[in-house]
């Protein structure tokens, strides 16, 4: 342990990775949930909603993010609840539920706009789209005879998520469609995008300069890992929104679901998108990035078991690359499992909060460059040692109280290379306890 | 006869049998509906549709598990071509035309040949066919090429291919002249003791003759019962005056017509309920008009919403199971009801839309 370790004080870090909310949730959250639905049972209707819509209430360092306004009369009440670019609308009554999300002007949209929200209208279980006098809007409606925490939570988050999604697309399909009510997005500094926009083009041309590093014959596994990796750390650690964000989750998605596509040409198709990438220019690249406050995952919940499979088989894969003395590639699949699992699945609290610290010290640079905790040195290839056993051994005890049989394994790590760090970390991810006793 | 001409000779004898638990076939002959029992499913009622009669719902009259015959009994008018029994057996390598419903495409002939005349499984012979049946086949003809009925075909070999088995038209004839010569209907064929037990004679679902447990009986007595979400929905259409023994396309699903429009009601396993009518089609000219129309509609309906898939335009009722009530159930699926068929009316005249095309038997 280097003797300076003592004297690092925790950086706070103001900035937003990956996609939902990453915030605490209510600290009562399960207290609140459990008293709406009481309320809905003693058919105190404005109640029961009062405290479902509190359980989702999300939080920094104690602070409420905002994320939802409640206001509330004897006869009714509203709130506006947000997520990403989506503003929802929400009125209560005894009787019903009426929620809705302004997505553009009528007047506005183009006939392959309007098409494709009666289009998205056919996927959908409880919203739908229309239009009034002068807009095109998502809308819900519930009515409120058999109501539970339950049933409101599914139809508010699909219409939460799909606005969200939806507002992104029109702008990235029809940008000559501007976008209404998105006042509460909040662009980002400059130095922050300047930073992302340098990071990405420098990470581009890594990756271009490793693809020269690997054999010249039977090497598409590992340029599917090197562009993967990329596309997945972009979407973490750049979280970009918009055009880029659309274009991205669809080049993952074609790459997986094509299964009858050679490897080959899918990896073409990913090198090309690259490319384009790394020729936007700062400004057109700009465009694409906002803060938000967002308050429903857009993942569904992942079982820890379908975690653990995935890095038992992805550890399986790497034993084979050194077996085969294709080390080159290794460091990149250690940093793939992790952006891998960020993007895939909906993990809990714990696992997010262990990934993303394990994203900091893999990437040290880039969280450097922006004033956040990273943990490790590259140019020195040493580790912040006790740091970073700190911030593990916090995360765990934060959540011992849910998880009783939960247990840090910072003494678990192996601080001699970040191979073999990384090695251990995912080694002590797998053996975690999740059971709720 | 070619395969064509002996199926439009015969045409208005194929009969279509539908329960809540799948579909099957079923052929006139004298002034019965002959088809399998299984197709029946232990049930006194099920529903037939043919050429010349329109989706009914008509009683089974005789239940005979061991052939795995049934009869059913409908007032028809009489084929202008009726189909005869065969008078000598087949033998190997004979033409034979099967005529049924598969997976309910309607009057479906295959050809093929007796592969084997005479297989035995149990205790009774079958005729081994290599023309292709499918589900849906099943209580279907097996003809010659002079039209006779020489089989009833019963199953086929899961997984295999081209083996399917037919029940000879020497067991129909004596299951026909059993039937008759006792002069009861709603009786039932012990499996065990081969006697014709009339259904009113049965206690507790034992053979009056032989002591056997008759499954039949017990399946005939206690009928279709639905329960849970998919009973609420029924008695929401029945709220509704909707035939629902007719309206019933499986377990999980209705059908209901009305005016021009159609309208399905699915029931699916993740807990969803899906009332969708396809309405007409988008036109070709003024779409835009049509999607604005649409569109400004959704804000106006309440528990209904007009959306688009390829290129038909749906008003749909999607629900929760848990969430459905027989109140608020009810007011949904009449207005989706009365609602498809106006704005199919609207669409196409006001909008010029097309008509959706569907199979007259449908």
């Amino acid at each position: 342990m280097s003797w300076l370790d003592f004297l690092q004080t925790k950086k706070e870090c103001h900035v937003n990775f990956g996609r939902g909310t990453y915030a605490q949730i209510a600290k009562n959250e399960e207290e609140l949930f459990t008293k709406s639905a009481e309320a809905f049972e003693k058919k105190e209707v404005l109640d029961a909603y009062e405290y479902f819509l509190k359980s989702l209430i999300n939080f920094n360092n104690s602070n409420s993010n905002e994320n939802i306004i409640i206001t509330r009369d004897e006869e009714k009440l509203d709130f506006v609840l947000f997520q990403g670019s989506a503003k929802i609308h929400g009125h209560i009554t005894e009787e019903s539920l009426y929620a809705e999300a302004t997505l553009v002007k009528k007047d506005l949209a183009s006939v392959a706009l309007k098409r494709k929200a009666l289009e998205r209208n056919y996927q959908f279980t409880y919203i739908n789209n229309m239009s009034d006098a002068k807009y095109i809007k998502l809308k819900l409606y519930q009515d409120n005879i058999t109501m539970s925490p339950q049933k409101v939570f599914f139809p508010l988050r699909e219409l939460a998520l799909n606005a969200d999604f939806d507002k992104e697309f029109i702008v990235s399909e029809f940008p000559d469609c501007a976008l209404e009510e998105i006042d509460h997005l909040v662009p980002l500094d400059e130095h922050e995008l300047k930073i992302k926009y340098d990071s990405l083009q420098k990470w581009i041309k890594e990756l271009n300069e490793k693809v020269l590093t690997l054999p010249s014959n039977d090497n598409t596994g590992m340029q599917a890992f090197l562009y993967l990796n990329i596309l997945f750390k972009v979407d973490y650690l750049l979280v970009p929104r918009y055009k880029i964000y659309q274009k991205l989750s669809r080049k993952i998605q074609n790459y997986f679901s094509e299964e009858n596509a050679a490897m080959e040409a899918k990896n073409e198709e990913l090198k090309k998108y690259l490319l384009k990438l790394q020729e936007l220019s700062f400004e057109e690249f700009s465009f694409n990035f906002y803060n938000a406050k967002y308050t429903f995952s857009p993942i569904d919940k992942s079982s820890f078991e379908e975690f653990c499979n995935f890095i038992t088989e992805s550890l399986i894969k790497i034993r084979w690359y050194k077996n085969n003395r294709y080390t080159q590639i290794i460091p990149t699949i250690y940093s793939y499992m992790a952006f891998y699992s960020l993007y895939n699945y909906g993990l809990n609290p714990v696992l997010k909060e262990l990934l993303h610290t394990l994203v900091a010290i893999q990437n040290a640079d880039f969280f450097t460059a922006l004033d956040c905790p990273s943990f490790y040195d590259t140019k020195k290839e040493s580790f912040a040692k006790r740091t970073i056993i700190q911030n593990v051994d916090e995360i765990i005890s934060k959540h011992q109280e849910r998880y009783k049989a939960l247990v840090s394994f910072s003494n678990e790590l192996n601080f001699n290379s970040m191979n073999e760090f990384s090695y251990s970390y995912y080694q002590a991810l797998k053996n975690l306890d999740f059971e709720e006793i | 006869m070619n395969t064509q001409k002996i199926l439009e000779t015969y045409i208005e004898n194929i009969i279509q049998i539908m329960t809540p638990y799948g579909t099957g076939t079923g052929f006139i002959i004298d002034d019965l509906i002959i088809t399998n029992s299984h197709v029946v499913s232990g049930l006194k009622e099920v529903v037939i549709s043919a050429k010349k009669v329109p989706r009914t719902i008509a009683s089974v009259i005789y239940d005979d598990p061991y052939f795995d015959l049934a009869f059913i009994k409908y007032d028809f008018i009489k084929p202008k071509n009726p189909l005869v029994l065969a008078k000598q057996n087949v033998e190997d390598g004979d033409t034979t035309i099967a005529i049924g419903h598969p997976y309910g495409l309607n009057y479906t002939a295959t050809e093929g040949i007796v592969s084997r005349a005479s297989r035995l499984q149990g205790d009774l012979e079958y005729i081994q066919i290599d023309a292709a049946i499918n589900p849906g086949n099943s209580g279907g003809p097996l003809l010659n090429e002079t039209g006779e009925v020489t089989g009833v075909n019963t199953f086929i070999i899961q997984n295999a291919n081209n083996l399917g088995f037919s029940l000879p038209f020497f067991y129909l004839r004596e299951a026909l002249e059993d039937f008759k010569s006792n002069g009861i209907e709603n009786v039932i064929k012990c499996p065990s003791c081969k006697n014709l037990i009339e259904e009113s004679e049965i206690i507790n679902d034992y053979c009056a003759e032989c002591g056997a447990k008759l499954e039949t009986a017990k399946m005939r007595r206690k009928g279709y019962n639905p329960t849970g979400p998919t009973r609420l929905l029924e008695e929401i259409l029945e709220s509704l005056k909707i035939n629902v023994t007719l309206a019933r396309r499986s377990q999980s699903s209705w059908r209901v017509d009305k005016g021009t429009a159609r309208i399905d009601i699915n029931y699916y396993e993740n807990g969803i309920i899906i009332g969708d009518s396809k309405l007409c089609a988008i036109p070709s000219k003024e779409i835009d008009r049509v999607y604005d129309y649409l569109l400004n509609e959704n804000e106006k309906l309440s528990y209904l919403q007009f959306s688009l898939n390829e290129n038909s335009i749906y008003l749909s009722y999607l629900i929760v199971d848990s969430s459905l009530t027989q109140k608020e159930g009810k007011i949904a699926i009449e207005r989706l009801i009365e609602y498809a068929n106006k704005y199919d009316d609207i669409l196409i005249n006001e909008y010029g839309a097309t008509k959706q095309k569907r199979d007259e038997e449908d």
